[in-house]
């Protein structure tokens, strides 16, 4: 009789420690997420990451491509091998708030708020960054502070964007329609709480900053990963 | 009174010898051992920052090697890896003529400090000059760096000084408020090194006097003495 009690009292604390354990690992980001279709990674991960952007952002842009041509290496070493949520925030922070405000920051943010409504953020946006890539920053239009500005954008660039990927019409009507108008500038507005020292802004587990140099490479990208992960 | 024609000459000709006395002080071995590692590191520092804090936070967040490499790709970048020309340019430029500054601002201080008869009479006034140029100097790194960082992105280190004091609308004359404020910290570097400069040529000039008339007395008196 007197083990039972020890027993019991045994089973007790175990099941009591071991709720705390399982609640404390559970850790359900969807009600931080803004756009599930804009993350990488399990909505239930260890470790959330968030990059808010723009794609008129020169210094972010940099940042994505990065990510970009070294995806395979990111989403193993880092999305499932340090079990990250990657979410990336788009705005419109640079037509709303920036010097020239410049139109492509709208029309790139509501290309892809737009393609993910089908689910395709990340084709849009990869297209797109490899898009710039092709037509500006190889050519040192627009890519740093002191570069040409970028002059001739359209929206029909954006458009045509999408009927790479093969968006369907609804594409092409939500982004003809500024459908998803309000709800960038809703988000652009949040983002302004936390992006006080301009773009582009990190939320990487614990460590926080703004700006990335347009000289610095993947190697600099994986310094910013591991900071979040306290290496 | 002065005609505007002759406050004009006056003015070049202060130049003139201001930009004399820089080239006099840079035969100096002191002016060179301040200028290089001034030059390296506040170089560094603009060229770590041209990219917003991103770099600075990046380095208290790292381990050593991790801030060694941060630090030597600063450098790099300051001497042009990467970068884009005219960034380069700009950023050259103004540490250039910060590291010419600080190393003049040594020299004459140390040859003020080896002149004492000029000392003692006019010390007073040469001690505020002196704490006038410093802070100068001063004042025009700060600026230099404050309008460091990417306008276009509101990554300007005085982009969340202005979002703090006013509001989000604010970003839109960040920008050109960092424009601004790089060119008042050309203007003071300028300005400054005029000042130093014109100084350097004063006393520069009447030390070789000095060690030239010593010389003269030195032969005549051993003449005398023949």
């Amino acid at each position: 009789m007197k083990y039972v009690k020890w027993v019991v009292l045994v089973l007790i604390c175990g099941l009591f420690f071991g709720i705390i354990i399982i609640n404390s690992n559970s850790t359900d980001h969807s009600d931080k997420v803004w756009n599930q279709a804009m993350t990488l990674g399990n909505i239930n991960a260890k470790n959330y990451y968030i990059q808010y952007a723009d794609l008129a952002c020169p210094y972010c842009d940099v940042f994505s491509i990065n990510i970009m041509e070294n995806e395979e290496e990111f989403k193993r070493d880092y999305i499932e091998g340090k079990d990250i949520l990657y979410e990336v925030r788009m705005t419109d922070f640079l037509y709303e708030y920036g010097e020239h405000r410049p139109d492509m920051s709208r029309w790139g943010a509501e290309g892809t708020y737009c393609a993910s409504r089908e689910n395709k953020f990340w084709e849009y946006y990869h297209t797109a960054l490899q898009s710039l890539v092709d037509n500006y920053y190889s050519k040192g239009i627009g890519n740093s502070k002191s570069a040409p500005m970028i002059t001739d954008m359209t929206a029909e660039y954006w458009l045509n964007i999408g009927k790479q990927i093969g968006l369907s019409e609804n594409f092409e009507k939500c982004f003809i329609n500024h459908e998803a108008l309000e709800e960038i500038q809703k988000n652009t507005q949040e983002a302004t709480k936390y992006v006080q020292g301009g773009l582009p802004y990190f939320k990487f587990g614990k460590f926080s900053t703004g700006g990335f140099d347009t000289n610095w490479g993947w190697d600099y990208v994986k310094k910013y990963l591991n900071a979040g992960l306290g290496k | 009174m002065e005609s505007m024609k002759e406050k004009v000459e006056k003015w070049l000709d202060d130049t003139r010898m201001a930009s004399l006395g820089i080239v006099m002080a840079s035969r100096e071995w002191r002016f060179w051992a301040v200028f290089v590692p001034v030059l390296a590191i506040f170089g560094t520092l603009l060229s770590l920052l041209s990219g917003g804090l991103g770099a600075i936070n990046l380095f208290f967040a790292s381990d050593f090697g991790g801030k060694m490499q941060i630090i030597g790709d600063g450098f790099l970048g300051f001497l042009g890896k990467d970068r884009a020309v005219l960034d380069f340019l700009q950023s050259l430029a103004i540490a250039l003529l910060q590291s010419l500054l600080i190393a003049l601002i040594v020299v004459v201080y140390k040859k003020r400090k080896q002149s004492n008869l000029e000392r003692k009479k006019n010390e007073k006034k040469q001690k505020q000059d002196e704490a006038g140029v410093i802070s100068n100097a001063g004042i025009a790194a700060g600026l230099a760096l404050l309008g460091s960082g990417c306008p276009t992105c509101g990554t300007t280190l005085i982009t969340p000084i202005i979002a703090s004091l006013f509001s989000s609308s604010s970003y839109a004359v960040a920008g050109t408020i960092s424009g601004i404020i790089t060119i008042l910290a050309i203007l003071l570097i300028l300005w400054s090194l005029r000042r130093v400069g014109l100084e350097a040529y004063a006393i520069i000039i009447d030390e070789k006097w000095r060690k030239k008339h010593q010389k003269i007395t030195q032969e005549a008196s051993e003449n005398g003495g023949k």
